[in-house]
């Protein structure tokens, strides 16, 4: 309990550090800032990794507690107000009791994937980074080992409150972009703006998968937590002033790292979730670089790293390491070339080109080789019309709900959440093609669990549709455009 | 009434919100017969007995129980123990000896130059063997089943290990089996081994 509690408790408080040094204020600032300190032990996790030096979780974590109380002295000039005080105060006591009871309650969902997981985050704990097969380092990644390594401080295999208060934070923030989503529109009372928070949220409370998330021992939810604050975010900065821009930019270049290192699909991901943004007219070009420009960095760092222990295993270095590593220089290079008035043609229609490109794509390897796609689009039925992956019809429910609120409503920037939804349904398939496998019917599918990243956004998506405008013209005729905040 | 609902309903508000709460009920309804039908780690209300992985992996999944069941034996039989390995290009995979010094509890990994096919004391895979492959089907990522022998009286369970008072093991290969023995049982040509090295 001592070691989960001083883990978690510290993740917290640094974390808390850097949101109050981001003038995020109010509540907002503790899961945000639990996620901030989160994706800093990770980063500082992944740089003991490739500079070869010792990987215990103890030096990680004094690492994230001095960049924590750095920052605090550094930016965060007040002092904390005794009603702070008390808080941190009992913030404490609260934590230890939520740890021990989260721990009583031997809730715990796994399967055969979970144990890899555990054996990454063993070997890091042990500090034997030499002991990383390549299976594990290009399937397993680095962020959820990274957070199951420090268990081993107390010879355990995981800490069994993270997920569960993981799964809270992500509920508190999409609460939080609900809340203020609704600001945008003048015309809505404030029962109505909190029966939408509301709504929204019980769609995935009550969601079987997404509560067993809430304790499956995977990266999934990790995923999922960090896409919605990296598109969430971005949006919330472009539609309101409810976040600084500086703000925005930590979280969403924090954001892009741990998606990208969380699964293999993650670089792919996060560099589509941040496109919209990198060529968004609104920001200024430090808000719409920055983020590219740390997770094409961090990419090229990791996968030059997993290409060195290609080297050292004897093997040579396949297509899907050196692709990722190419496509870490394409993202590094982007901040310039956007800057070319020859490709201003591109540019301006990037999001249209990509979309239609992993399409084309998609098409080319189903003419190439079609038994891929036949044999992952069967396995997608099965599993979500019936219902193999214990999913029931939530997914098919969701989807309609989100092509409804594309097709029948309109509200201004709210492509920058829908892109890394529909991206990833051409993306998925072209996924089996890069794996040369297709996917399976039941709960041990990956694209059956892949699907969960995208649920807390595309409920964003819906909730933001809420306070939006009907697309079709006879409405547009009747109700006359409203006041917007 | 007709005023209200056509004010209502030129807003996508109300009718969005209607399409969320069924989606709601529909998750409500669903909730219980899911968890029914799946299986126990993907089942959401559920509660372990102990929070230990082991434990629940070894018991509810047999693709663990067959993949990490040679570490979790030598978690069982002698935790902490002292494994000799071959070194160089002899030594065994970089998977299995993670999974010794993590699952498996092993203190420390002891590298000795000989090579664990070759290396051939007189030993009785019967007489002595504290723990064994579990029975069924192996899956496809293995190549080897496992075995590990000492000193003891007792009959080894299926999958589970005897515990033995040994700490110090030498990692032997036969065909396609992995094999720690109990250092005392092949005492003679150990000796004989590290006076080698």
């Amino acid at each position: 309990v001592v070691t989960e509690f001083a883990y978690l408790f510290i993740w917290g408080l640094s974390g808390l550090a850097i949101a109050r040094a981001l003038e995020l204020r109010g509540l907002i600032a503790v899961p945000i800032g639990f996620a901030l300190g989160i994706a800093l032990f990770v980063a500082l996790g992944v740089v003991q990794i490739v500079a070869n030096v010792s990987t215990s979780p103890i030096w990680t974590l004094t690492g994230t507690l001095l960049v924590g109380l750095a920052v605090w002295l550094w930016k965060v000039h007040s002092r904390p107000s005794p009603k702070q005080w008390l808080a941190l105060a009992l913030s404490g006591p609260a934590l230890a009791l939520t740890v021990f009871g989260l721990r009583k309650l031997n809730w715990i969902g796994w399967h055969s994937d979970t144990f890899r997981y555990l054996l990454a985050g063993s070997v890091l704990g042990i500090n034997r980074v030499d002991l990383l097969s390549l299976n594990l380092i290009t399937k397993r990644m680095a962020v959820y080992p990274l957070l199951l390594a420090p268990a081993s401080d107390s010879s355990e295999l995981h800490f069994a409150s993270l997920t569960p208060l993981l799964a809270v934070a992500t509920l508190w923030i999409l609460g939080w972009l609900l809340w203020w989503a609704s600001s945008t529109r003048a015309s809505f009372s404030r029962t109505e703006r909190a029966l939408a928070v509301v709504v929204v949220l019980a769609l995935l409370v009550t969601n079987n998968r997404f509560v067993w998330h809430a304790s499956y021992l995977n990266g999934h939810l990790v995923f999922a937590a960090y896409l919605l604050l990296l598109s969430g975010c971005g949006w919330l900065r472009v539609r309101t002033q409810a976040i600084q821009p500086a703000a925005c930019v930590v979280i969403q270049s924090a954001s892009a790292i741990v998606v990208a290192l969380d699964r293999p699909e993650g670089p792919l991901v996060a560099a589509l979730a941040l496109l919209p943004f990198t060529f968004h007219t609104k920001l200024s070009r430090f808000e719409r670089h920055t983020p590219m420009l740390a997770l094409g960095s961090v990419l090229f760092v990791w996968y030059a790293w997993v290409g060195w222990r290609y080297i050292v295993f004897g093997i040579s270095i396949p297509s899907s390491c050196s692709g990722i590593w190419g496509l870490s220089v394409l993202l590094l290079a982007i901040p310039y070339l956007s800057q070319s008035p020859r490709l201003t043609f591109v540019f301006k229609r990037v999001l249209l080109l990509t979309e239609l490109t992993l399409w084309v794509g998609l098409l080319g390897m189903a003419v190439r080789s079609p038994r891929i796609l036949l044999d992952s689009l069967r396995a997608v039925v099965q599993n979500t019309v019936q219902d193999r992956a214990s999913w029931g019809s939530s997914i098919w429910i969701l989807a309609l709900l989100v092509s409804i609120s594309l097709i029948a409503t309109r509200s201004p920037e709210r492509h920058l959440l829908r892109f890394p939804v529909t991206t990833f349904v051409p993306l998925s398939f072209l996924l089996a093609y890069f794996r040369h496998e297709a996917y399976r019917d039941g709960d041990r599918d990956s694209l059956a669990r892949m699907l969960f990243h995208f649920v807390p956004l595309s409920a964003l998506l819906i909730g933001v549709s809420l306070f939006a405008e009907w697309r079709l013209p006879w409405r547009s005729r009747v109700s006359a455009p409203e006041a917007q905040i | 009434v007709n005023s209200t609902i056509r004010s209502r309903l030129e807003r996508p508000f109300w009718l969005l919100i209607g399409g969320l709460l069924v989606a709601c009920a529909v998750n409500v309804v669903q909730f219980r017969p899911i968890d029914d039908r799946a299986w126990g780690g993907y089942r959401v209300i559920h509660r372990y007995r102990s929070s230990d992985l082991v434990v629940i992996g070894r018991r509810g999944n047999g693709i663990v129980k067959q993949l990490y069941g040679f570490a979790f034996a030598l978690r069982d039989a002698a935790p902490g123990a002292t494994i000799y390995i071959p070194e160089g290009d002899e030594q065994p995979p970089v998977e299995l000896r993670a999974q010794l010094l993590t699952f498996g509890g092993a203190e420390k990994l002891v590298p000795l130059r000989y090579n664990a096919s070759e290396f051939a004391p007189k030993l009785s895979l019967s007489a002595h063997r504290i723990a064994k492959q579990p029975p069924g089907p192996l899956p496809k990522r293995l190549k080897h089943t496992f075995a590990i022998l000492a000193r003891t009286s007792n009959a080894p369970q299926d999958g589970e290990a005897i515990r033995t008072p040994a700490r110090e093991f030498i990692f032997l290969q036969r065909k396609k089996l992995d094999l720690l023995v109990d250092i005392s049982l092949v005492k003679g040509e150990f000796q004989r081994l590290k006076r080698g090295h």
